[in-house]
């Protein structure tokens, strides 16, 4: 008995202690496994200039497209549809094009707690246009109206696109009334990274400059997203991130320098894709100062300027060159505006009939910006080869532009830029705030005034809401008028370069949310 | 040539003989001074020296062609360095030069007059002294806008007031010495003997910082172009190679390398140069 006992006691003490091993080997594996599908590590460049949805027009968009959501989405390019339902469900517009009618979702709520209905939308979307960073997308809506729980109407003073303006990445977030209401006690509600957000994240953490930590909305009304958390480490240095990504710190790097994408080509753990984006690099000559006054001069300097290089230096060969300043793949672009090619003999010709000699201008370009610096030495040599001297000036964006704006007949000769629309249409952006005359100088750093231009502009923008192919034919002519006058030089539309690893599966690019990833589409391959 | 004059001249040849680190350093910066000077001559392809890009030879390797390789837009690195040398002899000819006269001047003034100038001067310069001079350089260009004579204009800022410290303590002790006060005594005027008394006194000093300090220079303009606030491009500026080099730098090592190579070897002839020239004119150590 005792012997049986023993053996008894001998056995449950194994057994016993296989179970802990069992459970301490489940203890170990099973949370680390889940963890490790659940947490996606991010590197990205994406800086956090404010966390107010209705203020945000810079690159925190990165962060808003996850936390937040607009009435609608709209599909990235060549996808079917269009658009797909947000926080509408479905919309109409009336046959002229004035009235547009949203039915919203049912079963949406804001991360606090609060029910999605047609009156949170409007108060949402009134504040957007009185107060938000890109509140003039909403100019054509006279009056937002929500008859009844689940319809918001839009009463417009002229026919225009609703539904891309409402799936603007800038101005269209559907922000909670509780937030609303803390917003417009404390302007500064927002900053310590709270949210009021319908979107399949919300903020989690937010360490200023550093990291932002996004979990999931348990109750988000679509799809659950395959990552629980997303990590996102800011770090604004491409390299860096790069070595995040290869050493296995994070598991994706937004921001990889263009001149690494040949290593990484070869490399066989990730995959090289490379899209439209709607960056667009132009020159704007001062057409308020002599010589550059003269439409010959700007032609014969728009004919020495070396596109194919640029393309292959600054964009490291991934853009192709500009036809005017609408990039390839955002309306109203059309592949029959005529280029200018590089032919210095030409150049030269034309200078001399204008009667320059010894030319001397000044070349002003934004310091941080990469491309930029790569490509204007080629522009500054070219142009030294017909006889024009360019001093070049690299300086921060932003003083860049004060300068630009502050005194215009002692600014520079040839601002160089790089430009993207708030929302897709380059029409009512590119071609409008770039080159329409302007009281004040903004965007319009040319300083050109052109009453054709500026009528065909204006025509084409009431049109574009209810005859798209109309105003189409007029956005044309305008950027034919863009192409004979050279108010500016169009250098190239940058492509857009991802790299994927290959143990993930990530939604391709946007182009109607260029700074933007879209966390609840990511899964683990 | 009389024998004294003749026996000065075998002293400091001898001096210089049993130094090798000197050799090593007068070499380096003669080479450092002719590369300034005759860039346009020595450099293989002047103007892509000079910043025309080749674009049909960008990111070569070292070869037979380009000994040192070409950089992003074509340039033939060598050329480049070679022009770099004069920029950033200016820079630190400029930075010490205008520092030291500013900084020898108030030094003096406080050191010879005391008093209340002394401490307003003094507590200026330790007000300036409290920040570590990168940082008060990258402060000064935030705040004035990135380029090279705005890191000229901070860099001057921050290294004043070594000068004024070093000379307004020198000043202090030589002023209480017979030969001052028998001067003060006989009317000589305050200048001449700032002048004639005190400066040519602390000349040897002066010296010493001044040699040590362009090498330090030329590592701070090369940081702050290096990160973006100094020279900028198409400047032939080695931090800005440095930096550009960056971006390429796990395929295309050299521009990096070779740029911070220059930056590394004149510093170190300069900081030799320096502490050589500390153990000629000390009278102690000369002795031994």
């Amino acid at each position: 008995m005792r012997t049986i006992e023993n053996l008894k006691s001998s056995k449950s003490k194994l057994l016993a202690i296989i179970a802990s091993l069992a459970l301490g080997a489940t203890a170990l594996l099973v949370p680390q496994a889940a963890s490790a599908a659940t947490v996606l590590k991010v590197a990205t460049s994406a800086a956090v200039t404010t966390w107010d949805p209705f203020q945000s027009f810079s690159t925190e968009a990165f962060y808003m497209t996850n936390i937040y959501e607009p009435l609608l989405w709209k599909n990235a390019d060549g996808d079917t549809p269009e658009y797909s339902p947000g926080i509408a469900s479905s919309w109409s517009s009336s046959a002229d094009g004035k009235t547009w009618t949203f039915k919203i979702r049912s079963g949406a709520t804001f991360h606090d707690g609060t029910v999605v209905d047609a009156a949170a939308v409007k108060a949402s979307l009134e504040q957007s246009k009185a107060n938000g960073g890109a509140g003039f997308i909403w100019d054509p809506v006279k009056t937002f109206a929500a008859p009844s729980a689940d319809t918001l109407v839009m009463n417009l003073s002229y026919a225009a696109p609703m539904d891309l303006i409402a799936s603007s990445t800038y101005g269209a977030w559907i922000v909670s009334p509780k937030a609303l209401a803390a917003v417009l006690k404390d302007a500064k509600y927002f900053e310590s990274g709270v949210d009021g957000g319908t979107g399949p994240y919300a903020i989690q953490s937010y360490k200023a400059g550093s990291e932002v930590v996004l979990a999931t909305y348990a109750k988000y009304w679509g799809a659950k997203p395959a990552y629980g958390i997303v990590d996102t480490l800011i770090t604004s240095d491409g390299i860096t991130a790069q070595q995040m990504m290869t050493s296995g710190q994070v598991d994706w790097a937004t921001n990889i320098p263009l001149t690494s994408i040949p290593t990484l080509k070869k490399n066989s753990k990730y995959l090289v894709k490379v899209y439209k984006s709607p960056f667009n690099y132009v020159g704007y000559f001062n057409t308020l100062r002599a010589p550059l006054n003269n439409p010959a001069v700007r032609k014969a300097l728009s004919m020495a300027i070396p596109y194919a290089d640029i393309v292959s230096i600054g964009g490291q060969g991934f853009g192709t060159q500009a036809r005017g300043p609408v990039p390839a793949g955002i309306y109203p672009y059309s592949s029959t505006t005529p280029q200018y090619k590089k032919a210095l003999a030409t150049a030269k010709t034309l200078l001399a009939r204008a009667g320059v000699k010894d030319l001397h201008i000044k070349i002003t370009y934004a310091s941080e910006n990469s491309a930029e610096a790569r490509f204007v030495p080629l522009i500054q040599s070219s142009f030294a080869s017909i006889g024009v001297t360019a001093d070049v000036q690299a300086i921060l964006f932003n003083q860049q532009w004060s300068a630009a704006k502050k005194d215009p007949a002692n600014a520079q000769d040839l601002f160089i830029v790089k430009y993207w629309p708030t929302y897709s249409d380059a029409g009512v952006d590119n071609l409008y705030s770039l080159f329409h005359s302007s009281a004040k100088p903004f965007f319009n750093l040319s300083y050109w005034k052109n009453t054709q231009y500026d009528s065909l502009i204006d025509d084409a923008i009431v049109l574009s809401g209810s005859d798209k192919a109309g105003a189409q034919k007029l956005y044309s002519q305008a950027m034919q008028i863009l192409y004979d006058q050279a108010p500016g030089v169009y250098l190239y539309d940058e492509a857009q370069v991802s790299v994927v690893p290959k143990k993930l599966s990530i939604p391709k690019y946007n182009i109607n949310y260029p700074f933007s990833a879209f966390f609840a589409g990511i899964k683990a391959n | 040539m009389d024998t004294k004059a003749m026996k000065i001249k075998v002293a400091k040849l001898s001096w210089l003989v049993a130094n090798p680190y000197a050799i090593v350093a007068s070499s380096i910066l003669t080479i450092f001074l002719a590369c300034a000077a005759f860039s346009s001559w020595l450099a293989p392809y002047p103007k892509e020296g000079a910043g025309a890009p080749n674009v049909a030879h960008t990111l070569i390797g070292p070869s037979r062609l380009h000994l040192l390789g070409t950089d992003e837009l074509g340039r033939d690195l060598l050329s480049r360095i070679i022009f770099g040398a004069r920029p950033a002899l200016l820079t630190s000819l400029t930075v010490v030069g205008t520092a030291a006269l500013v900084g020898t001047l108030l030094g003096l003034i406080a050191g010879f007059r005391g008093g209340l100038i002394d401490a307003a001067v003094m507590r200026l310069s330790e007000l300036f002294l409290s920040f570590p001079p990168l940082l008060l350089s990258l402060v000064a260009v935030s705040l004035l806008g990135p380029g090279l004579r705005n890191a000229l204009i901070a860099l001057i800022v921050s290294w004043w007031p070594w000068y004024a410290r070093l000379i307004r303590n020198e000043s202090r002790s030589i002023k209480s010495q017979p030969f001052v006060e028998i001067a003060q005594a006989m009317g000589v005027s305050s200048w001449k003997i700032m002048t004639r008394h005190l400066l040519r006194n602390i000349t040897s000093s002066l010296i010493v910082q001044i040699a040590a300090d362009l090498g330090t220079v030329i590592l701070a303009a090369g940081s702050l172009a290096f990160i973006g606030l100094g020279a900028q491009p198409p400047s032939s500026d080695w931090g800005l190679m440095v930096a550009q080099g960056r971006t390429v730098i796990f395929d295309q090592w050299w521009i990096s390398t070779f740029a911070g190579l220059a930056i590394f070897i004149v510093v170190l002839a300069f900081n030799l140069l320096g502490d050589e020239l500390r153990d000629y004119l000390d009278p102690r150590k000369r002795a031994k």
